[in-house]
Order: structure tokens, then sequence, then C-alpha cells
């Protein structure tokens, strides 16, 4: 406060880790400068060295890490020149941190009042001047910290564990715990990712009077919507480095580096439905060449980026980015097909749902209801989505569908024929004509199984000899889902989380199905790759015909892929209709509370034309 | 709480059902095996036809097996496990008196092995290779070490050489400690492992770096976080080991020469005397359940998580 000096001083930040072939830059000379009341956002896809920044500036990048830093100031304090950094007095008091999913970041066995008090309570034992603060003391703190992150019923909460607590309040636990101590500088990483988009919402308001009451705030994510609701700045970083850095509304508005446009083009909702998101995929990674890392990716890429380092050239003032071709515009990723075809939506649906209600065993003797009265239609070719937030039931309504639970009231039909109720011997003939596509392939998939095993699983048995007889077929189905068939000695362990997605799509695939139930299948994707997925999935459905149920939280994908959507909310379906209609004019109150919790990326500015032809290669 | 209460009811009822099926089981050997008892009973001195007959009637022997095990069952169920053929006394008194040094013996050697695994565990969890190498060197020995082996070690090292402790005998606290130490040296290596290997996985979970980010130490990290993780699976261990310890006592018991249950039960197998047989199984089978019952009480108290879901 006394100085202008800013809370958070880096430049040439370096951390590398040792690797099996050679050492891993995984921050590659990162400069920041964050001051009181402001916040700095910090996007990149996953393995871009983000979270790791955040960590080396607590000193807890890793036991394995060897950090260097020309200069490392935080609150006042300089950490390269001045002997061994006491990092445990500077953790909680100087730099608080906030970890993505609240579950697995407080200990599951101490009561939340514990985990807040736990700050309060180290100070005492590294700090001598101080006086140490009775119980009772500690116990106001923690009650006084948890009303001021909007706990309510605050003496309660903190006696509770953390599994007895909902999603939001657990996240606002995390940040009071951070918060005890009253750091100047908090360090959230992912603070919102596992959250459903009304809990977000308030969490992006909470940190945001944080920042209004002057903290400085180090966001980490992956979502650019999520940041640019908060940041002042963003610094966008890839392999290590910060490719590009600007005010928040400009970068987002002007984006200067291909990365970073290529980042924002993929985002669903600020494109046309049904746009294309994503260039041509590499399918294999080039060698690390002297040049810019993102050449093999990048769809400007001229000869000059394979071989010389890019300099950082000013856009405008304070707005910088790595690259030599900035000005040049960029292709828009083709759209092959402008206006997509309209599915038909009369005759004999595909799938026919009607009134079905479900429900569990509960504590004690109770049931809980999980999807009461749902009914709809879905037909051929057509992408019907079903969003709501966690426990709304959508899950459930995914695997009645399926079969793969039977409803207790209702009924499902399959062209016609019943589907529900009726034994599975009878069903086990018509299963090919459904396939489920889930959020996390890696434990969908057996991890001894190779990829060419995974995709054999869909034939009946995955046995070598299915293998072997199957084998030109599988080699054509990694290749329609842009796979390279090499890939299919591989295990799902060595596979990007994209890869892996491809392969259930193939697996999913092999059978011809006439209906693919996709359960959140783009959730656990960085944007970029995200974008190849709902591209992917949009390919398929135009050479097969296949129809989609697709499940998701996410409204901007929904509204990018989908023709007709269900919103449902604690089982029940509270709005139904044409995405044009309940996006544009939604009904229920419900309905609109979600659309309006949803970040929004501010609108493109309009560029020259974009018609120059895809060149290079983009994205993994 | 009534839900507890119910939880609790039905788990003794359980016990007792297991208690009941091992004392079959336990009669059933006895019936199975070959040899008639009242020979063993008369032993090698010359008897009558009639004495023979006379014995026989009086052990029930004449009557057929159903109203033999309904009768045992009956007697069993107000306590009365028979008398001993050897020893001629009621099997529940033998029992009671040896059930107390084997109790002690087991308590003590468990205790110190469990303190010895805390002690070495949280020392050593995720920390550099040296020590965590040293750890691991001495709990393979103790490990490996057989327990009748060490104990005769230590007798010899800290008995006939140093005279710190009594070599036999059960007199009072200083007789204990040898017996103790060896049992604990038989347990400590597992329990060390079981418990570091958990205490590690603990430390790669998220709350380690969110602890780590307040300015939590690394001691109080492990005392006050990973620690209760590491005792989920001990807790686990620690059930079934007390129970095989009250068993094992046997050898440590032989080589101490202290009285206790597994003298007892070693010298009623090679006299066959049955009765004796079947009481140590049942109280075993006792022991076992309620144990079982504690470690289930143990993890709710260590885990909430386990609280809100009762069975």
């Amino acid at each position: 406060m006394e100085t202008a000096e800013p809370l958070l001083d880096v430049a040439g930040l370096r951390v590398v880790f040792p690797g099996a072939d050679g050492p891993v830059h995984a921050v590659d000379g990162v400069d920041l400068r964050l001051a009181a009341g402001q916040c700095l956002a910090v996007v990149g896809e996953s393995g871009s060295g983000k979270s790791v920044t955040a960590r080396a500036l607590l000193g807890l990048a890793g036991p394995t890490a060897t950090v260097t830093a020309d200069r490392l100031r935080v609150a006042g304090q300089d950490l390269v020149n001045g002997g061994r950094p006491d990092w445990r007095a500077l953790r909680g008091r100087s730099l608080g941190m906030v970890l993505q999913d609240a579950m697995t970041s407080l200990d599951p066995l101490r009561t939340v009042g514990a985990e807040i008090a736990e700050p309060l309570r180290n100070q005492w034992h590294s700090g001598p001047r101080r006086l140490l603060p009775a119980g009772r003391a500690v116990r106001e703190r923690v009650l006084e910290q948890l009303r001021a992150v909007q706990v309510p019923e605050p003496g309660i909460r903190a006696r509770q564990y953390p599994h007895q607590l909902s999603g939001g309040l657990r996240q606002r636990a995390l940040i009071a715990a951070a918060l005890v101590s009253g750091p100047p500088v908090l360090l959230a990483d992912e603070p919102t990712t596992a959250l459903d988009v009304t809990v977000q919402a308030r969490i992006l308001d909470l940190l945001a009077a944080q920042r209004a009451a002057g903290t400085a705030i180090l966001l980490i994510s992956h979502d650019l919507a999520v940041v640019g609701s908060l940041a002042d700045r963003i610094a966008v970083m890839y392999r290590g480095r910060f490719v590009e850095e600007g005010p928040a509304a400009q970068l987002l508005t002007d984006p200067a580096h291909p990365y970073t446009r290529t980042l924002l083009d993929a985002v669903p909702s600020r494109r046309p439905r049904g746009a294309r998101l994503s260039l041509p995929v590499a399918r294999t990674e080039p060698e690390r060449s002297g040049g810019c890392d993102f050449a093999h990716r990048c769809p400007l890429v001229e000869d000059g980026c394979r071989t010389s380092e890019p300099a950082r050239h000013e856009v405008t003032d304070g707005h910088s980015a790595l690259c030599r071709r900035l000005g040049v515009p960029l292709p828009r990723p083709a759209d092959t097909a402008a206006a997509p075809t309209r599915p038909v939506s009369s005759g004999t649906p595909l799938l026919e749902a009607k009134g079905l209600t479900k429900s569990f065993p509960g504590p004690g003797h109770s049931r809980r209801t999980v999807v009461r009265d749902v009914s709809f239609s879905l037909y051929a070719r057509e992408t019907l989505a079903v969003v709501g937030e966690s426990g709304s039931g959508k899950t459930t309504t995914a695997q009645l569908a399926l079969g793969l639970l039977e409803p207790d009231a209702g009924w499902v039909r399959l062209r016609g024929e019943p589907w529900s109720g009726v034994p599975e011997r009878t069903r086990r003939a018509a299963r090919r004509r459904l396939q489920h596509v889930q959020q996390d392939p890696l434990s969908s998939f057996d991890p001894r199984y190779t990829v060419e095993r995974v995709v054999a699983e869909a034939f009946g048995t995955p046995d070598r000899g299915t293998v072997r007889r199957q084998l030109p077929r599988i080699g054509e189905l990694l290749e329609s889902v842009g796979l390279d068939p090499a890939l299919r000695t591989r295990r799902p362990g060595e596979l990007s989380g994209g890869q892996r997605q491809r392969v259930a799509i193939a697996r999913a695939l092999a059978t011809d199905p006439e209906l693919l139930v996709c359960d959140e299948p783009v959730s656990a994707l960085d944007v970029s790759v995200q974008g190849q997925i709902l591209d992917l999935f949009r390919d398929v459905q135009q050479r097969t015909g296949v129809a989609l149920l697709f499940i998701s939280h996410d409204l901007g994908v929904v509204g990018h892929v989908a023709d007709r959507v269900l919103v449902m909310r604690e089982g029940e379906l509270v709005e139904s209709g044409r995405v044009d209609d309940v996006f544009g004019s939604p009904a229920h109150p419900y309905t609109r509370s979600l659309l309006s919790a949803l970040p929004r990326l501010p609108e493109p500015e309009p560029e020259g034309p974009r018609t120059a032809p895809p060149r290079g290669a983009h994205a993994r | 709480m009534s839900g507890v209460l119910r939880w609790l009811l039905r788990r003794l009822l359980s016990a007792a059902l297991v208690v009941a099926g091992a004392a079959t089981v336990a009669f059933a050997g006895m019936a199975l095996t070959p040899g008639d008892p009242v020979r063993t009973l008369l032993g090698t001195s010359p008897a009558t036809p009639e004495v023979v007959a006379e014995v026989r009637a009086d052990l029930g022997y004449d009557q057929p097996l159903a109203v033999r095990y309904a009768r045992f069952i009956g007697r069993l169920c107000t306590g009365d496990l028979g008398d001993s053929y050897q020893l001629q006394e009621p099997v529940g008194q033998v029992l009671a008196e040896q059930l107390g040094p084997t109790l002690e013996l087991a308590l003590a050697g468990f205790t110190l092995g469990l303190a010895g695994a805390l002690l070495l565990a949280v020392s050593t969890a995720g920390r550099r290779r040296l020590p965590v190498r040293a750890a691991s060197l001495f709990e393979l020995t103790t490990v490996s070490a057989p327990g009748f082996w060490t104990g005769v070690l230590l007798l010899g090292l800290f008995s006939f050489q140093l005279r710190f402790f009594p070599a036999a005998g059960d007199t009072g606290a200083a007789s204990l400690v040898l017996p103790a130490v060896t049992m604990a040296l038989s347990i400590v290596g597992t329990f060390s492992q079981v418990l570091r290997d958990a205490m590690e996985r603990a430390l790669d979970q998220p709350f380690v770096l969110s602890a780590r980010a307040r300015g939590t130490g690394e001691l109080a990290l492990r005392v006050r976080h990973v620690l209760r993780h590491g005792l989920l699976p001990l807790t686990t261990l620690s059930g079934w080991t007390i129970g095989a310890l009250l068993s094992g006592t046997v050898v440590i018991e032989t080589v101490f020469s202290r009285p206790g249950l597994g003298r007892v039960l070693a010298a009623a197998i090679t006299s066959r005397d049955l009765p004796v047989v079947t009481g140590v199984v049942v109280i075993a089978a006792a022991a076992f359940s309620l144990l079982n019952i504690l470690v289930d009480v143990v993890y709710r108290i260590i885990d909430p998580r386990l609280r809100s879901t009762l069975p």
C-alpha cells in the first residue's frame, strides 16, 4: 500500500523438470507483475505450464523441479537475493492458493472449520513475535471469514465435513481457507472448473468482490469466458511461455497471436451454430525444432518460423505477442455446409420416451426420485441435447434411454418397438444400434488393452482373433475419426485426451449405430481439442446420419451442436424445444438463470476477409 | 443415534452367530476325531468295562450325536464350556486364569509394534531416499525373522548376557518386556509398510498441496492430515493382527516359558483335551468377532464419510 511496488514482480521465471528424454522446460522465461486490486489471468491448454507457474511462486513446484528466476519478489520480499526463502512464512500469509475441485482439495477427514483455521494455527507456530491467539479467537476468525465468503450458517458449516457440503459451499470454504490470514495475493488455479454454471457465476462474483477489496488475483484457467469476466489483463500461455499478453478486453476482441486466435475461434458460443471450430488436424506431433514452438500447429506458419525463435512484438501499448506473423489474416475453418441441413422431425421417432420416472433408494427407507415424468422423442439425423446442472437427472435419463436402467414408470421405444420393460435377451440383438460415449474415456477403457482391442470390443469379444479378422475395419474406423491407424498398438495411457475421445467415438461407430448417446463427451477437454471433437461429431453425423443424444452442462456447447434441447432441473423437464427458441427466448425462469449465469466472451472485432485457405496444421 | 444402536445390535447378533458356528465346527471336529475320548480321559490306567461305561454315561457319550450337540450348545449358552479331561477343572475356569497373561502380552506387543510403526512411517513417508531405505531394510528383516528365533536372540542378549530382564516366567512388568518386544518385532514391519504406503498415497492428493500452500510444515502435514488417511488400512490390518496375536502367542509363550492361552492350547492339543481346544476356539471366535465390530467403529471415528452411511 505504501509504495506503488507490485505485489508480484517476476522476471525470467523458469521451471525445469527432469524427463526421460532430457530436461522438460515446463515454464520457460515468464515475466509477470501484479498490483493490489488487479487480476491477471493465465490461460492455456493442459500442460502449458500455467499451474506450475503458480506453484513455483509458492515454492511448491515439486521436489524434482529446478526453479530459477531473474527477479522474484512477492509482497515486497525478494526471494532470489535474500538467502534461502522462508516459504512457509510466505504461504498463506502473503500468497493464498485456491485449487480446483474442493472435494479433493479439502482434507475429507477434517472439518471445514479445522481446514480454515489451519493457516492461523501455522502462524503461531512459525511467528515467534506474535502472541498465540486463543482457541476462541481462532474460532471467531474462522466464522468471520466464512461469513465474508457468504457461507450461510457459518457456525454449522464450520463443524461439517467437506462431503456434507455442496460443491459451491466447498469452494467457498476453500477460498476462506486461502484468505483467512489476509494474504494480499490470491492464486486461484481453475477455481470454478468443476462447478455448475450458476454456482460458477457466484464464485466469480465472490472473487470479483475480493479484487475490489484490494486483493491481487492471479487467475489460472483454461476457460477464456471465465477469465474474461474477471481479469484486467490476460496472458496466454503455450509450452511454458506467455505467447501473448494484454488488457483483457483488447486481447479477447482483437487477439494478435495465431494461437490465441485459434483458441478463440474454437469457443462454440462465439461461432455460428454448426460452424467448424477447428482447422485440419496434424495427426502426429513433429520434432521440436529450433524455431517457434507453435509452428507445427500454426495456420500462418512460414519457413522462418521453423528456424528462428520468435521475438516479442508490441501490438499496442501494453499488449504484446511472441510472433513474427502478427497482422497476417488468419484463415477461418472452412464451413463446408454454411447452413446445416435441418433434420426432419416427423414420422416414427428413432427413440421415444414417455413419462420416464426413476428413483433410487435414499438414506433410511426413503427413495430419491432422480427422474420424474420425462418425455421426449428423438428423430434420425437429429441432435437432441439434455442440459442441466449436476444432480438434474441428465445421466440417469441417458441410461434409461440406453436401456441400462429400467424406468419405474413410463416407457422407451426404439423405432416404435418396446425398448424398456423387455427382457435383456430381446434387447441384446438391437444393442448395436445404440452406442455410448462417456466423459472420461480413460476410465471406460481397459488400461491394459491396446487401441485396436478397445475398438474390437465393439465387435463382441476383444480377443486377438477378432482384432486380426477386423483389422482393416479397425483401421478404417480410426481413419474416420481422424486418428493415425499407426496408433492402434498404443495403450490408452499413452494417448492425449483428445485422441482418447476419438478412440471412444471410433469404438461407438464400429457397429454402425443409429444413435450415439454422449454423456458430457467434451467436458474434460481443452477448448481447442473440444472444438475438434465437436467438429468430428458433426462430420460423423453428416456422413452416417447417426442421431445424437447429447448430455452436457455446457450451454455454449449445446447451443453450438444441438437441434433441439431439453432443460432438466431436479429430475424434471422444465423446458424443451428448438435450441434457437429456447436459448433465444427462454420461457422458464430456470433456463433464464442458466443463460444469464453463463460467462460470455465479447464479440470479436470484425476483421478483414478470412478467405485464405488453411495452411499447415492445427492442434494435436 | 438409534440408527447406531440398531447397527451395533445387529452386529452383535451376527457375532453371536459366528461364535455358534465356530463352536459347531469345533464340536464336529471333536466328534469326527478318531479315538475314544473316554479312553483318552482315563489315560493309561487300567479300567474295567464297568468303569468305562460309567464314565461314558457320565460324559453323555452314550447318547446320540444330536442330543450331545444340543446339550453342548445349551451349556455354551450358559457359558459352560465343560470340564477339562486332563486338569479335571471346568474349562471356563482354566481359560479365565490363562487369558489374563495372554491378553497382557498381546496388547503390550501390539501397542509397542503400533507405536514403532507410527514412528517409522511418520518419519519416513514421502521423505528422502536414504531414511526410507534404512527403514525398509529394518522392516524386511523383522518381517522375515521368525518369532522363535528373535525371541531366542533377545533372550540370549538381554537375559543371559546382560541380565537386564528375567528369562522365564511371569513375574511382573520386567518379565513382559522381552516377550512383548519379540511380538512387536513380528508386526512392526508389516504395519509400518502398510502405513507408509497409505500415507504416501495420501501425500499425492490435492488436499496436501492445499495444506502446504497454507504454510503447513512437513511434520504437521503428516500428523494433522496424512496420518489419519494412513490409519484406515492399518485399522483393517489391526483387527486381523490382534486376533492372530491372541492365538499366535503359542510360540512366544513357549520360548519365554510364560503362562497363557497359547501354552494351554498347545498342551491340550498334544494330550487331546478336546473340551479345552473347543473352549479356545470359541474364545478366539468371540475375540475376532468383537474386534471386527471394534474395527468398524474405529473406521467411523477416523472417516466421517462412513458415519452418514450406516449399512
